[in-house]
Parts: structure tokens; C-alpha cells; sequence
């Protein structure tokens, strides 16, 4: 599956690579100071570009603003509706996997879902669009949660392991059950790499909708597609770099709410 | 431990300090040192007092503020720094070995930066691991991560012997080490110093460490002051100042025990049973190789006490700390071949030991 | 026709693709891997590296590099792409380029996060033999590091296969144009057999990228860490 951002597969790499306990609060000041600038510059020399070459009557028709706010609505509706699936989903199971009974599947599901990394989002895009679902939104929201689906899980389960064992056996041990200590020791503990992982998530299908448009499900990058069709290289650089931008706000946004819960799960 | 006099100076200091950029007041100053050749000489003092900072000047790990180097008479302090540092051994606390080198590979590092042929670094590799008290063909291809804490200590100072350098620094090596084998690896060291006779400088915390091991140590202060570099009893018995005393601490008296050596001691002397007359010396029976089994007349005593022995390459500490393990006030002191060669009264501690004449 | 029988008279037309697809993404996860490693050692410090001007001058640029390139991760794919269009075309080589910069960050990530990873006594140990700093990069930090930049390799070349689809959307080599051109025949005859292949094909690439792994960790991890 496409899997553009920072935390990607917090699973493998983190986990082995850096030093768990360093919190990524340290990284997060800089991308968010980095990428909201990056988008707004980047945007800015790109319009000053297109400026200076002029869109023709048809680049015109596609990039305005009454056409692209309702793409940019399509777009949003897209990436909200399917993260959502995607936690729906994918957090629990990866409560699920992580518990003791589970142990034996760990290992094969997480290299598993690292495998499927591979597997291209778009190609599940197109696969269920040949499903009774046809083309649309529906089909959109479900593939893009699919595609959604690995790093949320990956994340949850890591989120999970990584909690220190001492702790855990010191709550079992002054008599909180189970459940219990799932949900007032684990989970808060799990928290931040949770949503670095639905951070991951998010981004992701801001990417993936926009492959959405070959489906007919509409969303910003319709106009990237279509000034591609048309030959039209200045229309789509600025169509182009719309979603780009869209992207690293969404990721700032995103960065934002993980440093706050960062913050308060101490 | 010993003392080969006045001698050459290996390695010298003079004038050397270190400030920090950003510092007000400096980590080391002033400082002049010359450490005889052959000699081990200790860096001791409470943290932050520059002690291994001062090392780490001496290989340029750190580079001096002020002051040169000399060593073995030349003007280090400028010359190219890893040049110089494959001339100098380095051992450190946590070892260092490279985990993906084998052992042998491991003390042939600096050989094989130098350019010796395969055959003499082979043949230096398996001497320094004898050396050490290794077998090589056992350890010579295993890695560090099988080795105990003590192996790859013992490991980590072949490596530093390994192009035999003029000078070796060690800083604090037996530090994480547990105290049993460490003792035992304090005593391989003073052997093996005795058989190679390098010239070391060793960064300890423990006084006991210095005592044992030195044969000059350096006391340093706050600042990073040198406040005394002279012999163990010197400075156990007078401290230039009321730093070095106070740091000295309490149990100097004791402490010096473990500085005098029984082969230096004038003993009583002891009779075997039956051939000299009793003329108030203790007697003793022995077994068909001469070796004494039991006292069979002590003066002073109803019955003679259970017969206990230490041997002569012991320190008086040693003697004291057997006597009172068997509540007994005389030990027996034999030589290598387990002979008695005298006897120590626990009462001459207190009236005074006398050394044998010229020892 | 169903799926089994596609696969086996069009095998080909999709092993081409395949190697395509293979290549793309070998060649583009190279250079990344080449460019990571190169800013990755030049500008390693540490705690033991001297405090003189190049130390923040690295240490800034190698801060910067992480985020631009994990800002272009955050960019989507068709995007990227489109971006790269006006100044490079259509085909293969805006599709190398994009490809190559999406997979710098996993590669430079995991390089950095090695390399700082190194046990400090070992690297004391080392300047202290008077190694100098160029055969302790060598001959210590980077194999010690090794297992580490691996695994980073290993998953950027996963995400790059992902990625490389897109690529079709400005005719690019690989599984990609099969893609497209499958949805857009849809409805007719073997449409959905050719998207189904071209899908699978990138999982088929992915199962060979890693045995190609499994083979070079197995040869290229020292000894003496292999855990």
C-alpha cells in the first residue's frame, strides 16, 4: 500500500532503531514548524509561477475556487469518513492481537502487515471498484480504510508491546483485572504511538483519495487527473501542488493533536 | 610493586591545564607530572577533580588547554593525534571490545593499523593472550558477547598492550567488574606489570585499589589541583595537606599493613621439635617433607594454638587478617615450598615490626 | 476467462512487467540508498565529535534533510508525480526521481538512528586506539549500524513498490500502466483479470525483494552481533 509519512512503520523500524524511550516530541517541534511552512511556500511559489504562465480557459474552468472548495469538500468527506473506518477497526483488533493469548500470531501478523506494505493502494482501489460496489464514494472510503488498515494495526500492536512489562505486573499485581489494566495503564501508555499511527493513517488517505478520482469519487486531485489527460503541465503542477499542500496541513493538524496527547499522557 | 628508583620519565606533563570554553573556572590546572619509567603511578581524588580528564590529556582525547606532553623526551602535544594514540595503550571502564570482531581480531587491531605481517600479529596475539592468562586457542576466535565481565577486561588490557606501547592509561578498568574477581585480576595485573614492567597511569576511586596497585599516586583536589604525587606510605603516613588527610581517611594505619611484605619482615624465629633447644622460641612438628602440621611448643601459651600459615610473598595484612580469622595470635610464615621460614606474634603490630636489614 | 488461465497465457506480457516493476523500484531505492548513506555518514556526530564549526553545520543539515525528505513522504503520490511532470516529462525518469526522493526517508531515518545507536565505550575505545575517523566508520559504526540500515532499506523498498503504481498515471514503467489501463477497460472482457494481476504482480516483486534480503542479511551481518 502507498505509504507516504514520517512514522510510517513505526513496527519495524522504530521499534528496533530508536531508543523507545526517547519520546518523538523532539521530532514533532520540527515538523511542525517545517511542514506548514513548507506547504505555504511551496504553495506560494507554485501560484507565482502559474501566474507568471497563465492558465488558459480550460486549466480556467478546473482550478477556481468554487470548483476546487468542492473538491476540496469531496476530499475531506474522503479522508475523514475512512479514517474513521479505519480506527473503528483496526484498534481493537490490534488490542486484540497484542494480548498474551495472541502471542503466538504476533510475530507472522506483523511481518505479515509488513509485507503487505507492498501491496498498492491503488491497485485495492481499482479491484474494488470491479466489485459489486462499483464505482463512487463507498468504494473509495472502504478501499482507502483498507489501505488505512496496516499502519493503525502495526501501531496499535507496537503501541502496546512497547508498554514496560514492570508496569503492567505491577498493576496485575496490586488486583486490577485485566480489562482493567488495559484501559487505565496500557492504553494511556500506548496512546502516543497510536496516534502517530493514526497520524500515519490519516495522511495516508489524503494520498489515496486522491487516486480516489479514478474511481469516480471526485476529490482534489479530479483536476490533477484531468490536466494530466489534457497535457496541461502548468494546470497540473497547481493542481498538483494543492494536494501537496493539503497534505502537509493535514499532517501539521494531525502532529498538532499527536504532540497534545503526547503532552498529557505525561 | 615496585619501585625502580629515580629511572627516565616516560611521560611527562608540564604546565598542562584544561578550561572549557564556555567554563569560569578550569576542569584542570597547572599541572606538572612526570611519571618514571616502568612505574605505576595512580590518579585518584573525588569526582570532578580531573583525574581522568588528566588522563584523557595525556593521549589527546582532550586536547590541553595550556602546557605540553612529552613523552619518552619528545614533544607530543602537537603531533598528528591517532599517530599518537596507537603509541599509547587506552583501557577503559566498559571495555569497549568491538562486538562484530572476534577476540583475536579484536587485540589485533592496532597491529594491523601499524602494518605488522600476519605472522607476527598471530604470534602477538596468542602471547598476549598467555599473557593474560587466556588459552588462545580457546578464546582466540570467540566473540566478546561470550565472554564474563572479567574475561573481557582481561581481554580489553591485551588489546592495549597489543603494538607494546611505551605508555598505557587505564581508566578505572576493573571498575565494573564484582569485587572477588576483581581481586583476583588486580593480583594477575601486578604480576604481569612485574614481567613487562610498562609504564601505566590508572584512574581508581578506591584507595585501596591505589595502595595495592601503585607505586606513586596522585592525589587530586577540587580545581583540579594536584595535591600530592608520592609513594603509597608517603602519603598514607604524611599527607601534604589536610585534603590529602582528610581524604586518606580514617584507617591509614591499616591500610599501610598491606604495604609491607613479609619477605621484607624480620621474623621470629621458629625451631622444628626436637633438634633445637628450647630457648623461648616456638618449635613445630612436621610431615615427611618438612612441611609444619602442628606447634608443638608455643611460649606464653598452656596448650599451643592451632597452626596456621601465610605465605611469605603475603603482606602483613594478610598475616593479621588469617590471625583473626582463627583467633590464634602467632601465624606461621612458609615459603613456596610450604617450609616455615619464621613466625609473626599478633603483639608485634602493636610494638612495631621490625624489616630485616637492608630489605 | 478465469483468472488461473489469464495469468498463464499473458505470463509474458506480466513477467516484463514484473521486471519493469523490479528494476523501477531496485534502481530507485538504490540511489536513495546511496544518497542516504552518503549524508548519513558525512554528517554523523556524537557526543565524542569536537565541538568546532562543523559540528552544528552537519547537524543542521542532516536535521533538514530528514524533514524535507519526510515532508515528501507526506506528499501524495499523484501529486509528486504531477508535480514533476511539467519539468520532467511523462515516463520513467519523473517516475525514478519521485520514487527515489519518497524513499530517502526511511533509508535516512534508520541510518541516522544507527549510526547513533553505536555503543559510546566501543567508539571511545576506538579514537582511543587512534583510529582515525575515517576507519571507525568503516570498520566500526557502519557494521555495527548495518542490521539497522537494512531493515530501513528493506522497508523502503516495500513502500516504494506500493508507490510505484502510480507511476502509471504518467505512463511509467511497471505494473502500473496494466493498472490503468485495466480500470479503464472496465467492464469488458479481462479487465478485472489484468488489474487483479498487475495488483498481485507487486506482491509477487515484494515476496522476491525479500528473499533478495533474507540472502544479504544472512551474508553481510558480522558475526559476532548476529543475535
Amino acid at each position: 500500500m502507498s505509504a507516504p509519512a514520517p512514522e510510517t512503520t513505526a513496527g519495524t523500524s522504530e521499534a528496533t532503531a530508536e531508543d523507545l524511550p526517547r519520546r518523538p516530541r523532539r521530532k514533532l517541534d520540527k515538523t511542525l514548524i517545517a511542514n506548514p511552512l513548507i506547504a505555504v511556500i511551496g504553495l506560494a511559489v507554485v501560484f507565482a509561477y502559474a501566474m507568471s504562465q497563465g492558465l488558459d480557459d480550460v486549466e480556467r474552468s478546473v482550478i477556481n475556487p468554487q470548483a476546487l472548495g468542492a473538491r476540496l469538500g469531496e476530499h475531506l468527506v474522503l479522508t475523514g469518513l475512512s479514517t474513521l473506518v479505519v480506527i473503528v477497526i483496526a484498534i481493537p483488533a490490534g488490542i486484540a492481537i497484542s494480548r498474551p493469548a495472541a502471542r503466538r500470531i504476533q510475530r507472522p501478523v506483523l511481518a505479515f502487515t509488513g509485507f503487505m506494505q507492498a501491496l498498492p493502494a491503488f491497485g485495492v482501489i481499482v479491484l474494488l471498484a470491479f466489485s459489486p460496489l462499483g464505482l463512487g464514494l463507498t468504494t473509495a472510503v472502504v478501499a482507502l480504510a483498507l489501505a488505512a488498515l496496516l499502519p493503525v494495526l502495526t501501531n496499535t500492536v507496537v503501541g502496546l508491546q512497547q508498554v514496560d512489562r514492570a508496569l503492567v505486573e505491577a498493576a496485575r499485581g496490586i488486583g486490577m483485572s485485566a480489562r482493567q489494566t488495559l484501559l487505565r495503564v496500557e492504553l494511556p501508555l500506548a496512546t502516543p504511538v497510536m496516534v502517530a499511527g493514526v497520524r500515519v493513517a490519516l495522511v495516508l488517505n489524503v494520498g489515496t483519495a486522491a487516486l480516489a478520482t479514478f474511481i469516480g469519487a471526485g476529490g482534489l486531485s479530479e483536476p490533477i487527473k484531468g490536466m494530466l489527460e489534457l497535457g496541461r503541465p502548468t494546470g497540473t503542477l497547481v493542481a498538483a501542488a494543492i494536494v501537496a499542500a493539503l497534505a502537509l496541513i493535514v499532517d501539521w493538524l494531525a502532529g498538532l493533536a499527536e504532540y497534545l496527547v503526547g503532552r498529557s499522557a505525561g | 610493586m615496585s619501585d625502580s628508583g629515580a629511572g627516565k620519565t616516560m611521560i611527562a606533563l608540564e604546565g598542562i591545564s584544561k578550561t572549557y570554553p564556555k567554563a569560569t573556572a578550569p576542569a584542570v590546572q597547572e599541572l606538572n607530572l612526570e611519571v618514571p619509567e616502568g612505574t605505576i603511578s595512580m590518579f585518584i581524588g573525588p569526582s570532578g577533580c580531573g583525574k581522568t580528564t588528566t588522563l584523557k590529556m595525556m593521549n589527546r582525547l582532550i586536547e590541553p588547554t595550556t602546557g605540553r606532553i612529552l613523552l619518552d623526551g619528545d614533544d607530543v602535544t602537537k603531533v598528528n593525534a591517532d599517530e599518537l594514540r596507537r603509541r599509547i595503550g587506552y583501557v577503559i571502564q566498559q571495555v569497549g571490545l568491538f562486538p562484530h570482531f572476534t577476540i583475536g581480531d579484536n587485540i589485533a587491531v592496532v597491529p594491523r593499523i601499524l602494518g605488522w605481517d600476519k605472522a607476527r600479529i598471530s604470534a602477538r596475539v596468542d602471547e598476549l593472550l598467555h599473557l593474560v592468562g587466556m588459552e588462545p586457542k580457546d578464546y582466540r576466535d570467540r566473540y566478546p558477547r561470550q565472554l564474563s565481565g572479567g574475561q573481557q577486561q582481561r581481554v580489553g588490557v591485551a588489546r592495549g598492550l597489543a603494538a607494546d606501547p611505551s605508555v598505557m592509561l587505564m581508566d578505572e578498568p576493573f571498575g565494573a567488574i564484582d569485587p572477588i574477581t576483581r581481586e583476583r585480576i588486580q593480583d594477575e595485573f601486578l604480576e604481569l606489570q612485574q614481567q613487562i614492567a610498562k609504564t601505566i597511569c590508572f584512574v581508581t576511586h578506591d584507595l585501596t585499589e591505589a595502595v595495592k596497585l601503585g607505586d606513586r599516586i596522585a592525589v587530586f583536589g577540587p580545581g583540579g589541583t594536584l595535591q600530592q604525587y608520592d609513594t603509597p606510605d608517603m602519603i598514607l603516613t604524611q599527607p601534604a595537606n589536610e585534603f590529602v588527610a582528610e581524604f586518606v581517611g580514617s584507617g591509614a594505619a591499616v591500610r599501610r599493613l598491606s604495604l609491607l611484605e613479609l619477605s621484607r619482615l624480620e621474623l621470629q624465629t621458629v625451631g622444628l621439635d626436637g633438634t633445637a633447644e628450647r630457648n623461648g622460641s616456638p618449635t613445630y612438628e612436621a610431615d615427611a617433607e618438612g612441611r609444619p602440621v602442628r606447634w608443638a611448643y608455643v611460649p606464653g601459651t598452656e596448650a599451643p594454638p592451632q597452626l596456621v600459615t601465610v605465605p611469605h610473598t603475603g603482606t602483613v595484612y594478610d598475616a593479621v587478617d588469617i590471625m583473626l580469622d582463627s583467633q590464634t595470635e602467632l601465624v606461621a610464615v612458609v615459603d613456596d615450598e610450604q617450609k616455615l621460614r619464621g613466625a609473626l606474634w599478633w603483639r608485634d603490630l602493636v610494638e612495631g615490626l621490625k624489616t630485616k636489614a637492608g630489605a | 476467462m478465469d483468472f488461473f488461465t489469464y495469468v498463464v497465457t499473458q505470463l509474458n506480457q506480466l513477467v516484463f512487467y514484473g521486471q519493469q516493476h523490479f528494476l523501477l523500484v531496485g534502481i530507485a531505492v538504490g540511489i536513495a540508498a546511496l544518497i542516504a548513506l552518503a549524508a548519513g555518514t558525512l554528517l554523523h556526530t556524537n557526543r565524542l565529535t569536537p565541538d568546532t564549526w562543523s559540528k552544528p553545520v552537519r547537524m543542521g543539515t542532516r536535521e533538514g534533510l530528514l524533514i524535507a525528505s519526510s515532508a515528501a513522504l507526506t506528499i501524495p503520490s499523484l501529486a509528486l508525480f504531477g508535480m514533476l511532470q511539467p519539468i520532467l516529462g511523462l515516463g520513467a525518469t519523473p517516475s525514478l526521481v519521485a520514487l527515489t526522493i519518497y524513499a530517502v526517508y526511511p533509508i535516512l531515518r534508520n541510518v541516522v538512528a544507527g549510526l547513533s545507536s553505536v555503543d559510546d565505550a566501543v567508539l571511545e575505545s576506538a579514537r582511543g586506539m587512534g583510529m582515525g575517523p575515517i576507519r571507525r566508520m568503516l570498520t566500526v559504526q557502519l557494521p555495527l549500524a548495518w542490521p539497522v540500515i537494512l531493515s530501513g532499506i528493506r522497508v523502503a523498498v516495500l513502500i516504494i513498490i506500493g508507490i510505484a503504481v502510480v507511476a502509471g498515471a504518467i505512463n511509467g514503467p511497471g505494473f502500473g500502466s496494466s493498472l490503468l489501463l485495466g480500470l479503464q477497460r472496465l467492464g469488458s472482457v479481462n479487465s478485472f483479470n489484468q488489474v487483479l494481476a498487475a495488483t498481485l504482480g507487486c506482491l509477487v516483486v515484494a515476496a522476491v525483494y525479500e528473499l533478495v534480503f533474507w540472502v544479504v542479511q544472512r551474508f553481510t551481518t558480522p558475526r559476532g552481533i548476529r543475535v
